[in-house]
This record gives C-alpha cells, structure tokens and sequence, in this order.
C-alpha cells in the first residue's frame, strides 16, 4: 500500500489501539491527551475510508497459449 | 503327572490373558504390514473383511466403518497394498487379527517417501518456519485466486465471498490442478499475481480428491513460489485431513476451500467492531477527561481566593501594621528603660564617687606611683605618700605602722 507516511490500515488499528489503551489507562497531562485524541480520530477516519473504498468485482484472467489475453467477468466466462 | 486344578484356566480367561500381552506388546500396537488382497468381504455395515497374503503367510485383517469411508480408492482382491493397524486377537474365534486404520495402494508408498522427504528437506532449510510467514492484511482489497476456475474450490470460495462481504474483488487465475502440468501453472499464477500491484492476498486451492490428485500441491517448486512470494499466501487444499507441503509453506493453511475464502475476509467483521469498539472508547474517555478536567476548573474557581482575591492582601496588611506597632512599642520600652537605668547608675556614680567622699572632709592617701593607698601591708616605713584633701594635696613619710588599730575589727 503507497500510502501517505506509509500509514497502513493494519498500522492505523494498531496505533489507535495504544491510544485508546494510554488515554484509558490515564495520567497524561491534559494537552497531550488532546493531541492523542485528535489522533485518534484522523486514525478512524483513515480506517473508515479504507473499509469502504474497496469494491466487489470477481474477475477471470484468460489466457490463450499461455499468453494472458484479457481479464474479464467471471460470471460471463463461467457462470452458469 | 499330576494337576493342580486351581490352575486349569478357561477359554476366556486365557484368552484374556493372551489378549493382554498383545496390547502391551509395542510392535504389535502401531504397525505397517505390506501384502496382496485376497478374500475381500464388504459387509453392508461398511465394514471391510480380507486377508493380506505373501507366499508364505497370511494375516486376517478388518477394518471398520469409520476407516473404511474414508479410503479415497476402492479396495480390490489381488491389489497388493501397505495397510497400517495393530494386531490383536479375536476371542469369539480364537483368532488373531490386524485392525487396520490406514491402507495404501502399491504405488503410492513411493509418493509418501517423496512427501516426507520433500517435507524434512524443506522444513530442514528453514521454509515453514513461524516466523518466516507473512501477516495475512487485515481487510484485503483484491485476492487473486490459482486454482481451476471450472472446480467445486472455486464455486465454494465465490458462494463464501457473496455471502459474507461485499467489499473485495477477486482476480481468478486459472490453473490446471491435477496433473503433471499442474505444479507449472500454479507457480506461473503464483509469480504472475506478484508482478501485479494490486493484489494483496493469494490463495492456492483445490478441492478434495485421492494424495495422487493433490500431488502438485505436493511438489517443490509450488513450495518455493509460495514461499518466495511477496504477497501473503493463504492455501487451501482437499479436506481437513489432508496435509500438503503447500500447506506448511503457505503463510496460512485453510482445511478447505471455503475455509481459506472464510480466513481471508472472516476479519472484516471483527475489524468493523474492533474499530468501533476502539473510536466508542476514545470517545468516551475524552468525554469523562474533559468533564474531569471541567469539574476540576470549577472548583478551583470557586475558592475563596478566586472570588474575594483582596482577602489574601488585607490579612498581610493587617499583619503589617500589628508588626510595626509592635516594633514601635518594643523600641520605647527599650529606651524608657535604659533611661532609667542612666539615671540609677549616674546618681550611684555620684555617691560612689571619691571625690563625693573627699568633700564631705575625707583624704585619700597614695603611694608615689599614683595609686590610693588601701591595705597597711602597702606601705613601709619611711616611704613618702601623698595625701589629697578636699583643697589641697601634702607629701609625708610613714613614721610607725600600726596593723591593729584599723576600721577592720
């Protein structure tokens, strides 16, 4: 995944997760806990996105003579 | 000769007996018997009755129901095969037994041997190693599948995806699954997905069949494109039973097809309420920190020095003042009575003083040095003293000494 600062999903979950767990756990001086909030929250957004931007597509790769010809539904190739 | 009836056994306690040495015994309890098929008896209940025979030998064999299902070939007269089992007696007949739980036709012992051979050399080099494998992504967008696009594996893992999840795309790569050309075209699909950018998981699958079937899951070079690949790789292969080097090598082995389609999105959901757990309790957390925070600020606010600041300031002067009056008052005393004590030392000065005395018609008598004369034993004969009286001073020298005669008794 190119994404800004090398963000992945799984590393999004990851940090918010010891976020949410430092904040809970408490004795963060007021600012800070602010600062992890507002992080915290860009981190939701970023994972909201990536959990709706994928879509459903199933897709065959056809080849002929071992050269790869198309890519095309695979309910129109073989579905029946 | 003689007998000692107590140790005449019965049929079933000898027979007992007998049966007990041949469980403990080790060899007989986990053993492989090769031979030929002969007598083959399917009974109805499923069971499986035959003898296996060499030239020399035969052994009576059984094997029950729940074994005998799952043999993936039928079982003929004259097959020579491999059967694993234990040996054990049957008393109803006075028989002695194998039970068999395994059976391999001739033939394929030879691809076991390759199996496990294959399987040490690769374990040995390192390539199923825990920590070798890659983390399967966490919500894959595009999963690219090798396998037979025509097999019951692909149907399975579609009908998978259309029920559980809507958001992932799948890119079928289609492969020959069976067959000596198989293993070539499950590594081509293999390095084939890996040029793409937009794939993020594989799945290798097939469906069920016989070890000579799913052989090509069995081969090296599927082992080492699964294990070079960059891409996580999830295999699914057979039934839950069957084990192949693809799955020791795949980052994660499915027992199934639709179990390999079910690993690869089964997180969505979790991860959905995951991620909502998580942003409920950030929420929450700073809701109850600012509300502390908030009620904190309040009660500070509230006190005393907040509402009537100037408190603070009128008690220090008030201090203020009581100390300086305090001070003052300390100074006079001092003074007043070291006034007084001026006055009590001066008018002692004035009565102790000799002059005082001298004026009132004494004289003081002293020796040549200066010094008053106070003790006979300060003077002698003949020495000149001088005397001072009231107005006048006159030299005499001492002309007797009397020590008697003083004011002292």
């Amino acid at each position: 995944m190119s994404d800004k600062k090398d963000l992945t999903f799984e590393k999004a979950m990851e940090e918010l997760e010891e976020i949410v767990e430092a904040l809970e756990e408490g004795g963060l001086p007021l600012e800070e806990s602010l600062e992890k909030f507002s992080r915290g929250i860009e981190l939701i957004k970023y994972c909201n996105k990536k959990l709706g931007e994928t879509e459903k597509k199933i897709e065959v790769l056809i080849k002929e003579d071992d050269e790869i010809k198309d890519i095309v539904s695979f309910e129109d190739e073989f579905g029946q | 000769m003689e007998h000692n009836i107590d140790s005449i056994y019965s049929v079933s306690q000898i027979s007992s007996y007998i049966e007990a040495l041949f469980s403990t015994d080790k060899v007989l309890q986990d053993l492989w018997v090769k031979g030929e098929v002969s007598n083959l008896y399917k009974a109805n209940s499923g069971h499986m009755y035959f003898t296996i025979k060499d030239e020399n030998a035969q052994l009576k064999t059984v094997m029950f129901r729940h074994k005998s299902h799952k043999l993936d070939f039928e079982l003929e007269d004259g097959m020579e095969i491999a059967v694993h089992g234990y040996i054990n007696i049957y008393k109803v007949r006075g028989e002695y037994q194998l039970y068999a739980d395994e059976i391999i036709p001739e033939g394929r012992g030879s691809l076991y041997e390759a199996f496990e051979k294959l399987k040490k050399e690769l374990k040995e080099e390192g390539l199923f190693e825990e920590d070798k494998k890659q983390k399967i992504p966490l919500i894959p967008k595009k999963i690219g599948i090798v396998t037979s696009p025509t097999g019951a594996a692909i149907r399975d893992m579609i009908s998978v995806v259309d029920r559980r999840f809507e958001h992932v795309s799948i890119l079928i790569i289609p492969s020959l699954v069976q067959g000596d050309k198989a293993s070539g075209q499950l590594v081509e699909g293999i390095e084939y997905l890996n040029k793409r950018d937009d794939i993020d998981l594989i799945i290798v699958s097939r469906g069920g069949g016989s070890i000579e079937d799913l052989w090509p899951f069995n081969e090296e070079k599927v082992a080492r494109a699964i294990y070079a690949s960059q891409i996580p790789v999830i295999s699914g292969v057979g039934h839950e039973t069957d084990f192949t080097i693809a799955d020791f090598v795949a980052d994660l082995r499915a027992p199934t097809p639709s179990a390999a389609a079910e690993l690869a999105i089964a997180n969505r959901e979790e991860i959905e309420n995951q991620l909502e757990n998580l942003s409920r309790r950030l929420l929450n957390n700073q809701k109850s920190r600012l509300k502390s925070a908030k009620d904190r600020l309040g009660s500070i606010a509230n006190r005393r020095i907040f509402k009537k600041p100037e408190e603070m300031f009128i008690d220090k002067m008030q201090r203020l003042d009581e100390f300086s009056r305090e001070l003052k008052w300390n100074m006079e005393k001092l003074l007043n009575k070291n006034k007084e004590r001026f006055k009590i030392l001066n008018s002692k000065m004035e009565t102790l003083s000799p002059l005082k005395t001298i004026k009132r018609g004494y004289s003081i008598t002293y020796d040549q040095e200066g010094n008053p004369i106070t003790d006979i034993g300060e003077v002698q004969k003949g020495q000149a003293v001088k005397t001072n009286l009231k107005n006048g001073i006159f030299t005499s020298s001492v002309q007797k000494i009397e020590e008697d005669g003083g004011l002292d008794e």
